[in-house]
Protein backbone atom coordinates (compact mmCIF):
# COMPACT_ATOMS: atom_id res chain seq x y z
CA UNK A 1 0.00 0.00 0.00
CA UNK A 2 2.49 2.37 0.88
CA UNK A 3 4.64 1.80 -2.43
CA UNK A 4 1.32 2.35 -4.59
CA UNK A 5 1.45 5.40 -2.63
CA UNK A 6 4.59 6.29 -3.36
CA UNK A 7 4.56 5.35 -7.31
CA UNK A 8 1.22 7.81 -7.27
CA UNK A 9 3.33 10.15 -5.92
CA UNK A 10 6.19 9.88 -7.87
CA UNK A 11 3.89 10.17 -10.99
CA UNK A 12 2.07 12.95 -9.83
CA UNK A 13 5.30 15.42 -9.07
CA UNK A 14 6.48 14.21 -12.22
CA UNK A 15 3.47 15.12 -14.57
CA UNK A 16 3.60 18.50 -12.18
CA UNK A 17 7.28 19.48 -12.69
CA UNK A 18 6.19 18.09 -17.13
CA UNK A 19 3.49 20.81 -16.72
CA UNK A 20 5.87 23.63 -15.12
CA UNK A 21 8.89 23.07 -18.23
CA UNK A 22 6.44 23.43 -20.63
CA UNK A 23 4.70 26.52 -19.74
CA UNK A 24 8.77 27.80 -19.03
CA UNK A 25 8.88 26.64 -22.47
CA UNK A 26 6.11 28.46 -24.23
CA UNK A 27 7.87 31.26 -22.57
CA UNK A 28 11.03 31.08 -23.67
CA UNK A 29 10.07 29.90 -27.20
CA UNK A 30 8.26 33.69 -27.05
CA UNK A 31 12.16 35.22 -26.56
CA UNK A 32 13.61 33.13 -28.83
CA UNK A 33 11.32 34.24 -31.83
CA UNK A 34 12.06 38.19 -30.33
CA UNK A 35 15.24 37.64 -31.51
CA UNK A 36 16.57 36.86 -27.98
CA UNK A 37 18.56 33.60 -28.34
CA UNK A 38 21.79 34.57 -26.95
CA UNK A 39 21.01 36.56 -23.99
CA UNK A 40 21.32 35.13 -20.50
CA UNK A 41 17.59 33.64 -19.41
CA UNK A 42 17.50 35.02 -15.32
CA UNK A 43 20.41 34.38 -13.26
CA UNK A 44 21.06 30.89 -14.67
CA UNK A 45 24.09 31.81 -17.00
CA UNK A 46 23.35 29.90 -19.92
CA UNK A 47 21.28 31.83 -23.05
CA UNK A 48 17.51 30.98 -23.59
CA UNK A 49 18.35 28.73 -26.74
CA UNK A 50 20.51 26.35 -24.48
CA UNK A 51 17.98 26.66 -21.66
CA UNK A 52 15.09 26.20 -24.03
CA UNK A 53 17.05 23.03 -25.32
CA UNK A 54 17.76 21.38 -21.62
CA UNK A 55 13.42 22.23 -20.78
CA UNK A 56 12.81 20.30 -24.08
CA UNK A 57 14.43 17.30 -22.79
CA UNK A 58 12.89 17.53 -19.52
CA UNK A 59 9.57 18.17 -20.85
CA UNK A 60 9.18 15.94 -23.72
CA UNK A 61 11.32 13.19 -23.13
CA UNK A 62 12.22 12.81 -19.04
CA UNK A 63 8.79 14.11 -17.33
CA UNK A 64 6.51 11.83 -19.37
CA UNK A 65 8.54 9.07 -19.13
CA UNK A 66 8.93 9.08 -15.62
CA UNK A 67 5.10 9.91 -15.21
CA UNK A 68 4.01 6.86 -18.28
CA UNK A 69 6.22 4.70 -15.74
CA UNK A 70 4.62 5.06 -12.84
CA UNK A 71 0.82 5.20 -14.40
CA UNK A 72 1.84 1.74 -16.36
CA UNK A 73 3.31 0.45 -13.42
CA UNK A 74 -0.47 1.49 -11.08
CA UNK A 75 -2.14 -0.29 -14.57
CA UNK A 76 -0.44 -3.34 -14.57
CA UNK A 77 0.39 -4.13 -10.62
CA UNK A 78 -3.10 -2.02 -9.42
CA UNK A 79 -5.47 -4.07 -12.22
CA UNK A 80 -4.20 -7.67 -10.00
CA UNK A 81 -6.46 -6.66 -7.14
CA UNK A 82 -10.26 -6.99 -6.34
CA UNK A 83 -10.62 -3.66 -5.85
CA UNK A 84 -10.04 -3.10 -9.52
CA UNK A 85 -12.31 -5.32 -10.68
CA UNK A 86 -14.79 -4.00 -8.19
CA UNK A 87 -14.39 -0.54 -10.13
CA UNK A 88 -16.42 -2.17 -13.60
CA UNK A 89 -20.15 -2.08 -12.00
CA UNK A 90 -20.63 -5.30 -14.35
CA UNK A 91 -18.59 -7.18 -11.69
CA UNK A 92 -20.18 -5.79 -8.45
CA UNK A 93 -22.43 -8.93 -8.02
CA UNK A 94 -19.64 -10.95 -8.04
CA UNK A 95 -17.19 -8.92 -6.30
CA UNK A 96 -20.41 -8.97 -3.60
CA UNK A 97 -21.25 -12.61 -3.48
CA UNK A 98 -17.23 -13.71 -2.82
CA UNK A 99 -17.28 -11.07 0.11
CA UNK A 100 -20.55 -12.57 1.49
CA UNK A 101 -19.60 -15.27 4.19
CA UNK A 102 -22.96 -16.92 3.52
CA UNK A 103 -22.30 -17.95 -0.18
CA UNK A 104 -21.42 -21.05 -0.88
CA UNK A 105 -19.80 -20.22 -4.75
CA UNK A 106 -16.31 -21.65 -5.25
CA UNK A 107 -14.99 -17.82 -4.93
CA UNK A 108 -16.75 -16.83 -2.21
CA UNK A 109 -15.50 -20.03 -0.15
CA UNK A 110 -11.64 -19.21 -1.53
CA UNK A 111 -11.91 -16.02 -0.40
CA UNK A 112 -13.28 -16.20 3.09
CA UNK A 113 -11.04 -19.36 4.17
CA UNK A 114 -8.28 -17.21 2.51
CA UNK A 115 -7.39 -20.35 0.36
CA UNK A 116 -5.77 -17.50 -1.77
CA UNK A 117 -4.44 -14.75 0.42
CA UNK A 118 -4.71 -11.48 -1.71
CA UNK A 119 -5.46 -10.30 -5.53
CA UNK A 120 -8.21 -13.45 -5.84
CA UNK A 121 -9.57 -12.44 -9.14
CA UNK A 122 -6.47 -12.59 -10.88
CA UNK A 123 -5.55 -15.59 -9.39
CA UNK A 124 -8.06 -17.46 -10.73
CA UNK A 125 -8.82 -15.67 -14.37
CA UNK A 126 -5.19 -15.60 -15.67
CA UNK A 127 -3.69 -18.54 -17.40
CA UNK A 128 -0.38 -19.17 -16.20
CA UNK A 129 2.66 -18.70 -18.44
CA UNK A 130 4.08 -15.85 -20.68
CA UNK A 131 1.15 -16.16 -23.23
CA UNK A 132 -1.45 -16.84 -20.73
CA UNK A 133 -0.56 -13.35 -18.90
CA UNK A 134 -0.10 -11.43 -22.44
CA UNK A 135 -3.80 -12.81 -23.37
CA UNK A 136 -4.85 -11.69 -20.06
CA UNK A 137 -3.74 -8.36 -20.24
CA UNK A 138 -4.94 -8.17 -24.16
CA UNK A 139 -8.61 -9.32 -22.64
CA UNK A 140 -8.49 -6.77 -19.98
CA UNK A 141 -8.07 -4.02 -22.50
CA UNK A 142 -10.77 -5.02 -24.66
CA UNK A 143 -12.83 -5.27 -21.78
CA UNK A 144 -11.65 -2.01 -20.98
CA UNK A 145 -12.84 -0.55 -24.44
CA UNK A 146 -16.24 -2.72 -24.18
CA UNK A 147 -16.96 -1.37 -20.84
CA UNK A 148 -16.13 3.10 -21.76
CA UNK A 149 -17.92 2.23 -25.01
CA UNK A 150 -20.88 0.40 -23.30
CA UNK A 151 -20.70 -2.06 -26.40
CA UNK A 152 -21.55 -5.30 -23.71
CA UNK A 153 -24.82 -6.89 -22.33
CA UNK A 154 -25.53 -7.72 -19.38
CA UNK A 155 -25.45 -10.31 -16.83
CA UNK A 156 -21.68 -10.49 -18.77
CA UNK A 157 -20.81 -13.81 -19.64
CA UNK A 158 -17.18 -15.66 -19.78
CA UNK A 159 -17.06 -16.56 -23.20
CA UNK A 160 -14.05 -19.36 -22.97
CA UNK A 161 -13.60 -22.41 -21.47
CA UNK A 162 -12.08 -22.16 -18.17
CA UNK A 163 -8.68 -23.19 -18.23
CA UNK A 164 -8.58 -26.06 -15.27
CA UNK A 165 -4.81 -24.97 -14.89
CA UNK A 166 -5.74 -22.13 -12.96
CA UNK A 167 -6.90 -24.37 -9.95
CA UNK A 168 -4.44 -27.32 -10.85
CA UNK A 169 -1.34 -24.81 -10.18
CA UNK A 170 -2.73 -24.86 -6.45
CA UNK A 171 -4.65 -27.71 -6.11
CA UNK A 172 -2.55 -30.56 -7.94
CA UNK A 173 -0.15 -32.77 -5.98
CA UNK A 174 -1.91 -31.38 -2.86
CA UNK A 175 -2.60 -34.31 -0.31
CA UNK A 176 -6.06 -34.02 -0.08
CA UNK A 177 -5.69 -33.55 -3.94
CA UNK A 178 -4.37 -36.87 -4.67
CA UNK A 179 -6.07 -38.66 -1.91
CA UNK A 180 -9.42 -38.62 -3.83
CA UNK A 181 -9.69 -41.21 -6.76
CA UNK A 182 -11.63 -39.87 -9.20
CA UNK A 183 -8.35 -36.60 -9.65
CA UNK A 184 -6.67 -39.96 -10.70
CA UNK A 185 -8.97 -41.24 -13.09
CA UNK A 186 -9.52 -37.92 -15.08
CA UNK A 187 -6.61 -36.04 -14.61
CA UNK A 188 -5.47 -35.98 -17.89
CA UNK A 189 -9.07 -34.75 -18.83
CA UNK A 190 -8.70 -31.99 -15.95
CA UNK A 191 -5.38 -31.04 -17.66
CA UNK A 192 -6.33 -30.41 -20.78
CA UNK A 193 -9.90 -29.10 -19.79
CA UNK A 194 -12.06 -31.10 -21.35
CA UNK A 195 -14.13 -31.36 -17.87
CA UNK A 196 -14.53 -28.57 -15.68
CA UNK A 197 -13.41 -29.02 -12.11
CA UNK A 198 -17.01 -26.70 -11.33
CA UNK A 199 -18.88 -30.20 -12.94
CA UNK A 200 -18.12 -31.32 -9.25
CA UNK A 201 -17.41 -28.65 -7.11
CA UNK A 202 -20.28 -26.28 -7.48
CA UNK A 203 -20.65 -22.47 -9.47
CA UNK A 204 -17.46 -20.68 -9.18
CA UNK A 205 -19.47 -17.16 -9.13
CA UNK A 206 -23.37 -16.21 -8.99
CA UNK A 207 -25.70 -17.00 -11.43
CA UNK A 208 -26.80 -15.22 -14.39
CA UNK A 209 -30.06 -14.26 -12.79
CA UNK A 210 -28.15 -12.75 -10.25
CA UNK A 211 -25.60 -11.15 -12.22
CA UNK A 212 -28.63 -9.24 -13.78
CA UNK A 213 -29.37 -5.41 -13.12
CA UNK A 214 -32.49 -5.10 -10.55
CA UNK A 215 -31.88 -8.26 -8.79
CA UNK A 216 -31.01 -7.12 -5.40
CA UNK A 217 -27.19 -8.78 -4.97
CA UNK A 218 -26.77 -6.78 -7.81
CA UNK A 219 -25.12 -3.12 -6.16
CA UNK A 220 -25.12 -4.42 -2.93
CA UNK A 221 -21.67 -2.21 -1.95
CA UNK A 222 -18.81 -1.06 -3.25
CA UNK A 223 -15.33 -2.77 -1.84
CA UNK A 224 -12.62 -0.37 -1.12
CA UNK B 1 0.42 28.96 -32.74
CA UNK B 2 -0.70 25.17 -32.94
CA UNK B 3 1.95 24.10 -35.30
CA UNK B 4 4.59 25.59 -33.14
CA UNK B 5 2.94 24.32 -29.67
CA UNK B 6 1.72 20.92 -30.56
CA UNK B 7 3.77 19.27 -28.28
CA UNK B 8 3.16 21.48 -25.07
CA UNK B 9 -0.34 20.84 -25.64
CA UNK B 10 0.10 17.43 -26.22
CA UNK B 11 2.03 16.54 -23.16
CA UNK B 12 -0.23 18.92 -21.16
CA UNK B 13 -3.23 16.02 -22.51
CA UNK B 14 -1.07 13.32 -21.46
CA UNK B 15 -0.10 14.14 -17.87
CA UNK B 16 -3.32 15.18 -16.91
CA UNK B 17 -5.22 11.78 -18.17
CA UNK B 18 -1.84 10.07 -16.57
CA UNK B 19 -2.76 12.15 -13.34
CA UNK B 20 -6.77 11.33 -13.15
CA UNK B 21 -6.06 7.71 -13.82
CA UNK B 22 -2.93 7.74 -10.91
CA UNK B 23 -5.44 9.20 -8.41
CA UNK B 24 -8.85 7.66 -9.63
CA UNK B 25 -7.90 4.23 -11.39
CA UNK B 26 -11.80 3.83 -12.63
CA UNK B 27 -12.14 2.77 -15.95
CA UNK B 28 -12.97 5.80 -17.57
CA UNK B 29 -9.89 7.82 -16.82
CA UNK B 30 -7.88 4.17 -17.10
CA UNK B 31 -8.83 4.02 -21.01
CA UNK B 32 -8.24 7.59 -21.65
CA UNK B 33 -4.43 6.44 -20.09
CA UNK B 34 -4.18 3.42 -22.25
CA UNK B 35 -5.73 4.64 -25.18
CA UNK B 36 -5.25 8.54 -25.31
CA UNK B 37 -2.20 9.55 -23.14
CA UNK B 38 0.26 7.10 -24.21
CA UNK B 39 -0.15 7.61 -27.98
CA UNK B 40 0.15 11.32 -27.52
CA UNK B 41 3.48 10.24 -25.37
CA UNK B 42 4.84 8.36 -28.01
CA UNK B 43 3.60 10.93 -30.71
CA UNK B 44 5.05 13.55 -28.66
CA UNK B 45 8.55 11.14 -28.21
CA UNK B 46 8.72 11.18 -31.94
CA UNK B 47 8.28 14.91 -32.72
CA UNK B 48 11.08 15.53 -29.73
CA UNK B 49 13.45 12.89 -32.22
CA UNK B 50 12.50 14.55 -35.43
CA UNK B 51 12.93 18.26 -34.00
CA UNK B 52 16.29 16.92 -32.91
CA UNK B 53 17.09 14.94 -35.96
CA UNK B 54 16.96 18.15 -38.26
CA UNK B 55 18.78 20.25 -36.04
CA UNK B 56 21.43 18.83 -35.86
CA UNK B 57 21.07 18.11 -39.76
CA UNK B 58 21.02 21.89 -40.34
CA UNK B 59 23.97 22.38 -38.12
CA UNK B 60 25.56 19.46 -40.34
CA UNK B 61 26.33 17.39 -37.25
CA UNK B 62 24.63 14.15 -39.26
Amino acid sequence: MLFVTIVKGIGTLSAAIGLILCGVMVYLHARLRGGQAATPVWTLGVSAAVLYKWLAFGGFFAAPFVTAAMANYHLFEGTREVESCARCHVMRPIVNDMMNPESQTLAARHYRNRWIAKQQCYTCHTDYGLYGSIKAKQDGFRHLVKYVTRSYDEPIQYPYRYNNANCLQCHEGTDKFERVPSHTTVRARLKESSISCTNCHGIPHPTSEERTPGHPSYDLRRPR
Amino acid sequence: MIRKHWKVGAVVLGMAFSVWFLLDPDPLPMALYVFVAQPLFLAVLIGYILSIWKDLRRKKVL
